[in-house]
């Protein structure tokens, strides 16, 4: 319990000086925050461009895809704000040698890296997101049980920490691989989150769900509120973020093994 | 002042030591990669699932609607518009970090311009990564049969890769003038990380600009974004005489604008450039 209550503090900490770093530069802060609020733009073009050209797809009218849209907006919103500069960073700790302090630090090394800054402007994709689902859900004339929307964070939190982990571990072998960069991959194979598994046939429904598992993070929680969401689907989701969190945590140790220093 | 240089005239002996100077940057840059190359090929693999994914998805949209030609213009468009546009650099983040780390402050002293520095390091580096792409979407290609189609004509190979190149060089006037931007602004990670995102959507990575609703994609087609990610892949799918040229000199004047955008960012960076690190 003292653990967590001094990580809780720590993590506090970094918030309050993120927070005065960002009001160092408030003009570039609204600017950030507003260029962010466009960002649903693209997922409506997206979107409208699909529902053009079909009424269903694939049992998904576009009412129902609107919240899975939202949904993906939120968990996004949620890993850019908490994670993205962090991991984005972790390659450059690597080559500047910086990673050689971060060990050192007595605090774990993985909370570390991963909660040092927050970006505050991210946290805007989030507004818009919550506006989609519920355009979603008003225009499809849907009606949701109360619990649903008690354990819809449950579900928002394993598709930030699917998406969290999956980073990290992709972003580990820069540690063999001081070049390697796979923030632009992460943020390609993330974008997958926008689609539903259901939504394709066979392999690649197979390979969203099990392989690249970014099919699930914003599906989970949007099929919970449609009701669409089974046992085994709810269970998988939270295997995966547990298991995720569980092995970027033991490949980051044995990553650390395997480091030599890069500052001399 | 940091850079006052004197411009001296091109001679056919400059000429030369000026193109040496550059290749050998490339060839730099080219053998710097080769050392990466399982790290490129893995890149390619990850690059081509979400090209794939939305083939996937059109396909199933298409096919619902019983319509094969629709479903041949999209694989195409999507497998090559995805090539493409995955060889276009970002330069924004080269600049970021060169700014923030100082390195620029060595480059600006160099005799050698800085812009073109930068700009042909990437392009050697590309090239190289290019040659180690082009099998797995290749092989995509073949995977995804009589569905993929190729231009009968050799002369629209040479057109797409003209409109490429011009598209690339359009895309690095945008991008590095918005890694300018760090002078001012020390943590733009967010906003260029939006802007390669946006760009791409803008342009037609997302969605075909013709597929766009409500005529977004006519307003589109006259910004900049369309000629850096779509116009390649139009040509190698097929449009009239009218068109190609039509969107060829589009693409030339967004081209011209972007470098007197850039010329003018350049001379406000140096102004304004402070040296952090270093």
């Amino acid at each position: 319990m003292r653990v967590i209550k001094r990580y809780v503090k720590l993590y506090g900490s970094f918030v309050r000086i993120n927070l005065m770093r960002e009001m160092e530069a408030r003009g570039n802060f609204v600017a950030s925050c507003l260029v962010i609020l466009c960002f649903p733009m693209f997922s409506l073009i997206f979107v409208g461009a699909i529902f053009s050209q079909t009424k269903n797809l694939n049992g998904w009218s576009v009412n129902q895809y609107l919240v899975l849209v939202g949904s993906y907006m939120i968990v996004s919103s949620l890993v850019f704000t908490i994670f993205f500069k962090n991991v984005f960073e972790l390659p450059e700790y690597i080559r500047k040698g910086q990673l050689d302090f971060i060990l050192l630090k007595p605090v774990n090394n993985q909370f570390f890296v991963s909660a040092r800054y927050v970006s505050f402007g991210e946290m805007m994709q989030g507004i818009p997101g919550a506006v989609l689902i519920f355009v979603g859900i008003s225009g499809g004339n849907l009606s949701i049980d109360w619990w649903r929307w008690l354990l819809y964070p449950v579900f928002v939190v394993c598709g930030v920490i699917i998406a969290y982990s999956t980073w990290f571990i992709m972003t580990i072998p820069c540690i063999w691989w001081i070049k390697m960069d796979f923030a632009e991959f992460f943020f390609n194979l993330f974008d997958l989150g926008r689609y539903h598994p259901d939504m394709f046939g066979g392999f690649a429904k197979t390979i969203l769900t099990f392989v690249i598992p970014f099919g699930v993070v914003a599906a989970t929680p949007a099929d919970l509120l449609l009701n669409r969401l089974g046992w085994l689907s709810a269970i998988w989701a939270l295997v995966l973020a547990g298991g995720l969190l569980y092995i970027s945590h033991r490949f980051w140790k044995f990553a650390q093994t395997r480091y030599f220093g890069a500052s001399s | 002042m940091l850079v006052n240089k004197k411009i001296e005239p091109l001679t056919p002996w400059r000429w030369r030591f000026v193109f040496r100077r550059y290749w050998t940057l490339c060839k730099v840059a080219f053998q710097e990669r080769m050392e990466y190359r399982w790290n490129v090929l893995f890149y390619a693999m990850l690059a081509l699932l979400p090209v794939m994914v939305g083939i996937y998805l059109w396909t199933t949209i298409f096919n619902n609607r019983n319509d094969p030609q629709a479903v041949k213009y999209i694989t195409t468009y999507y497998l090559v518009a995805g090539f493409l546009g995955w060889r276009i650099a970002q330069y924004q983040w080269t600049i970021m970090f060169e700014i923030r780390e100082g390195r620029m402050a060595t480059g600006l002293l160099r005799p050698m311009s800085y812009p073109a520095k930068t700009f042909w390091f990437e392009v050697g580096g590309r090239t190289w990564s290019t040659i180690i792409t082009i099998p797995v979407f290749v092989l995509a290609a073949i995977f995804l049969g009589e569905n993929f189609r190729t231009p009968e004509n050799g002369w629209i190979w040479l057109l797409v890769l003209l409109s490429f190149m011009l598209a690339y060089v359009l895309n690095f006037f945008i991008t590095a003038s918005l890694g300018l931007l760090t002078v001012w602004q020390n943590q733009p990670e967010g906003f260029f990380a939006l802007y390669g995102f946006g760009s791409g959507a803008l342009g037609g990575t997302m969605v075909p600009l013709a597929l766009m609703p409500g005529g977004i994609g006519d307003i589109l087609q006259w910004l900049p974004f369309a000629y850096i990610y779509s116009l390649p892949a139009r040509i190698f799918l097929g449009i009239s005489a009218e068109q190609l040229a039509q969107g060829l000199a589009v693409q030339v004047v967004w081209l011209v604008i972007a470098a007197l955008f850039f010329k003018w960012m350049w001379q406000k960076a140096i102004k304004g450039f402070e040296v952090y690190e270093g």
